[in-house]
């Protein structure tokens, strides 16, 4: 009877009025969420100076911990959302409660920042303008009173939640909602995680790019200027650091990525064929994976260095590795010695469970060694070849550590790579915007490459 | 009932006196750029400080000096985990001032430290709009190396009789040198912006004149690329891929332009070392680049008055106890007291704390001094190798630190 009482047309099209009115919450909350904005008030030898500040920019300030708990609420909400747009009532629920969650907790633990930083320098220069001279510690807290906005967006987002929220009047209900939740229940530590330190700094990379920004005080939103300095204004610094990075960047993948497949595929086909002390030679080449690429790269330099080198003096060599062509040479070498273990272990383990039938098979049919590494092993590794090509390619785009230490900026930036202008703009000279720009601008780089390398091995996949 | 009395006072007074004794000391936290052989030498006096009194315990955090200026913005920002004292290389006061990250040091001054217990040049550098913001630790330089063997064994010592080398005689040097069958490198090229800095400073160069625009680009800047590279051409100085530190240490480097942070990695290898300014222009003139590390409150208004006194007893203490500073960390104590103990007078590095010499202190002051520095270094001594021309590298550097300043305004 219970059964067909919730399976009643009734029943289901109170079931979606719900689902849609709470989708309804959800998008309200979002859409007043930017509408919201607090007071800041600050009080200072008797002047008072207030600010109302939009919640907007409250959340690309960057000014406090607890500003990060509001890109949580509303990846949250925007989950919620389209969990109810799709039915899902019980995901919705849960997620619109956790956006609700984080803004309160939000709402609570902003109001405790008494010396926040952004807003001190909103006020206090509303204070200097009247020409009264203090300092950060001369001045008392900073109030904060939150707008009706602010509330109504928290209502807003209880209602989402209680609305979506499915029946539990029964044990069946129940059971059913234990049922749906419980996956989130395994994977909601890892979303939180993802969220506060993928998501939101990735969101923050992204929105810096649009900012002109010093690291410590507030970014200032300049659209895309950053970008036009970048691709247009020939002459200025950063317009040559982004094409000679970029293009140095490029030729190190160019170069590397070939031999960071070929040499790891080449032991790993030495090492199967079970030779006395494989497992030696395994642990010996393993090893170098081991280590942090400063060592690897500073124990390289000194082998190589023109006085005083062992390599130099042994072989009576007179050439400098670290200046162009020789330089690139080092920069492969070492990389490949570097990151072979790992690549070499993931080829081991699919050699394995190639079925060793296929290679009788194909001595029976007159295969050659070379034709069943064309046309048995290389298929049957497809799957990890194509893993690795795409993870060595984002890996060597990201290069860093070699060219700082082997080379650094010498020979005219010749083996500059753009991460070392990225960094160097960034934390040393504290020219963050340009620079999260320039980090966007490889991330563009690198999505581009890997969708067209995995369009590529797929298509040859259904050929 | 005076008996009682009395034992009550008595208890009263004993009560009093242990509270007094086993009350908690004031904890501060205090962060430094010092690592490595510097940092142990720093945690020994931290450790001395704690050890001589039970008032003030002091939380030495130590750090490469990236770290400390990559973590700070983020502490001041928040609020959380900001050092009550912490050091930093004076380069960067400007612009902590600048983005309101320090306090000024008055407070410490109404609590014990004087501005004439300290060397002038470090002490008025960090005198910023009307008030002051550091409180120098040290002043550290670049300074010039000679190998004291080489020099009698191939009878070269006239050259630096005098305390002095100037860029006439190092030609001489080394063709006397080589003349008396020597086969090494005569001058080391090696930190190129200390290096340069100091030979641009004997020719009174300035990075800035409106404290905003670079002016480094000019003819006295040129001047000091075209000496260094005369000196190349003509073979006497090391050679683009030399390791000049390597070389020195193996006897097979005459003169050494370095840090004098760098004597005791050179006692250690065994070379019996004599020590002069820079290389110069000539004696009268003579500049060295110096750095000064200085004691800094970044802002943090939970900071308590408490906290401020114990701030500025250990930052009393560590100026009038700074010979360890000297001896192990080969630098020069910016607390004048130094010049009153006999044995600093016998380091290598004293004559930097000459009082009569204080014009050879050349310390740089550029609120863009983090861009200038990238941008200056960038293209280092390629000019000198001939890989590009001295214009060229120092238009890239102009461009770069207007770029910066561009950027960041």
């Amino acid at each position: 009877m219970a059964r067909q009482l919730i399976a009643s047309p009734k029943n289901l099209e109170v079931k979606f009025v719900r689902i849609r009115v709470a989708a309804l919450f959800a998008a309200a909350f979002l859409a007043v969420f930017f509408l919201c904005s607090i007071t800041a008030s600050l009080i200072v030898k008797e002047i008072e100076a207030t600010a109302e500040v939009s919640m907007g920019s409250i959340v690309f300030s960057l000014s406090s911990p607890s500003v990060l708990m509001l890109p949580v609420s509303i990846f949250a909400m925007l989950l919620a959302l389209v969990s109810y747009l799709r039915n899902n009532r019980s995901a919705g629920s849960l997620f619109s409660l956790v956006a609700t969650l984080f803004f309160l907790l939000f709402m609570i633990f902003y109001t405790r920042e008494t010396a926040n930083d952004s807003l001190y320098r909103i006020l206090s220069e509303k204070i200097k303008a009247e020409g009264i001279k203090f300092r950060k510690r001369d001045v008392g807290n900073i109030d904060v009173a939150y707008s009706i906005s602010c509330f109504i967006t928290l209502a807003l987002g209880f209602l989402a939640c209680i609305t979506g929220m499915p029946n539990v009047s029964t044990q069946a209900n129940r059971r059913t909602l234990r049922k749906n939740l419980l996956p989130y229940a395994y994977v909601g530590p890892h979303i939180f995680l993802f969220i506060v330190f993928f998501i939101t700094p990735a969101i923050y990379g992204v929105y810096a790019a649009f900012t002109k920004w010093d690291m410590f005080g507030d970014p200032v939103w300049i659209g895309i200027e950053n970008f036009r300095v970048l691709f247009t204004e020939k002459g200025n610094t950063y317009y040559n650091q982004l094409r000679n990075g970029l293009l140095n960047t490029f030729k190190f993948v160019l170069y590397s990525v070939p031999f960071c497949i070929l040499v790891p595929l080449s032991l790993a086909l030495a090492l199967q064929e079970k030779s006395r002390g494989n497992k030696f030679f395994q642990a010996i080449y393993y090893l170098p994976a081991l280590m942090s690429i400063t060592t690897v790269t500073l124990a390289w330099r000194y082998m190589f260095f023109k006085s005083y080198g062992v390599m130099n003096n042994f072989f009576m060599s007179p050439y400098d590795w670290f200046t162009p062509p020789y330089s690139w040479i080092m920069l492969v070498v070492v990389t490949v010695w570097w990151v072979n273990g790992g690549t070499m272990v993931i080829y081991q383990s699919a050699l394995a469970s190639i079925p060793i039938e296929q290679y009788e098979a194909g001595s029976v049919d007159g295969a050659n060694s070379w034709q069943k590494f064309i046309y048995i092993t290389l298929p049957g590794m497809r799957y990890p070849l194509m893993y690795t090509l795409i993870t060595t390619v984002i890996a060597q785009f990201n290069i860093y550590g070699q060219p700082l230490i082997l080379t650094g900026y010498s020979n005219q930036e010749a083996n500059a790579v753009l991460l070392m202008y990225v960094y160097d703009n960034a934390v040393r000279n504290q020219v963050a915007g340009i620079s999260s720009a320039m980090a966007l601008i490889l991330g563009m780089c690198i999505m581009l490459v890997s969708f067209f390398q995995m369009r590529v091995l797929r298509r040859q996949e259904i050929h | 009932m005076t008996k009682k009395l009395s034992l009550v006072l008595i208890l009263a007074l004993i009560l009093g006196m242990s509270a007094q004794a086993f009350a908690a000391p004031v904890e501060i936290d205090y962060w430094s750029v010092f690592t490595g052989a510097d940092g142990a030498t720093m945690q020994g006096m931290v450790d001395s400080f704690n050890n001589s009194q039970n008032e003030v315990f002091v939380n030495h955090t130590p750090m490469t000096a990236d770290d400390l200026y990559q973590k700070i913005p983020l502490a001041v920002q928040t609020g959380s985990g900001v050092p009550d004292v912490a050091i930093v290389h004076i380069e960067r006061i400007p612009m902590f001032v600048k983005q309101e990250m320090i306090y000024p040091v008055d407070f410490l001054m109404e609590n014990g430290i004087e501005e004439e217990n300290y060397i002038p040049s470090a002490w008025e550098r960090t005198d910023i709009e009307e008030e002051h913001y550091g409180v120098p630790l040290d002043v550290h330089g670049f300074v010039t190396y000679y190998n004291k063997d080489m020099f009698d064994k191939y009878d070269l010592n006239s050259f630096v009789e005098d305390g002095y080398l100037t860029f006439d005689e190092i030609p001489a040097l080394g063709d006397k040198a080589r003349e008396n069958g020597y086969e090494g490198k005569i001058f080391g090229l090696t930190w190129f912006r200390a290096q340069m800095l100091s030979y641009y400073a004997q020719l009174n160069g300035k990075l800035t004149e409106d404290g905003t625009n670079p002016s480094f680009n000019n003819d006295d800047m040129k001047k000091v690329y075209q000496t260094i590279k005369d000196l190349h051409d003509s073979g006497y100085t090391t050679l683009k891929g030399d390791d000049p530190l390597q070389l020195f240490h193996s006897g097979d480097l005459l003169v050494w332009p370095e840090g004098i942070w760098m004597k005791e990695g050179v006692r250690l290898a065994g070379i019996n070392y004599g020590m002069l300014a820079s290389a110069c222009f000539s004696p009268d003139v003579c500049a060295n680049w110096m750095s000064s590390h200085n004691f800094v409150q970044f802002a943090d208004e939970e900071r308590t008055e408490e906290e401020d006194i114990a701030v500025a007893k250990f930052i009393n203490f560590m100026g009038e106890n700074s010979l360890t500073w000297a001896v192990n960390g080969g630098q020069v104590p910016a607390h004048v007291s130094i010049n009153d103990v006999e044995e600093f007078g016998d380091l290598h590095q004293a004559f930097l704390a000459d009082p009569e010499r204080g014009d050879e202190l050349a310390i740089y002051y550029y609120l863009y001094w983090g861009i200038f520095d990238t941008a200056f270094s960038r293209n280092g001594w390629e000019p000198i190798y001939g890989t590009m021309s001295i214009e060229e590298a120092l238009n890239q550097a102009e461009q770069e630190v207007l770029d910066g300043i561009k950027a960041l305004e």
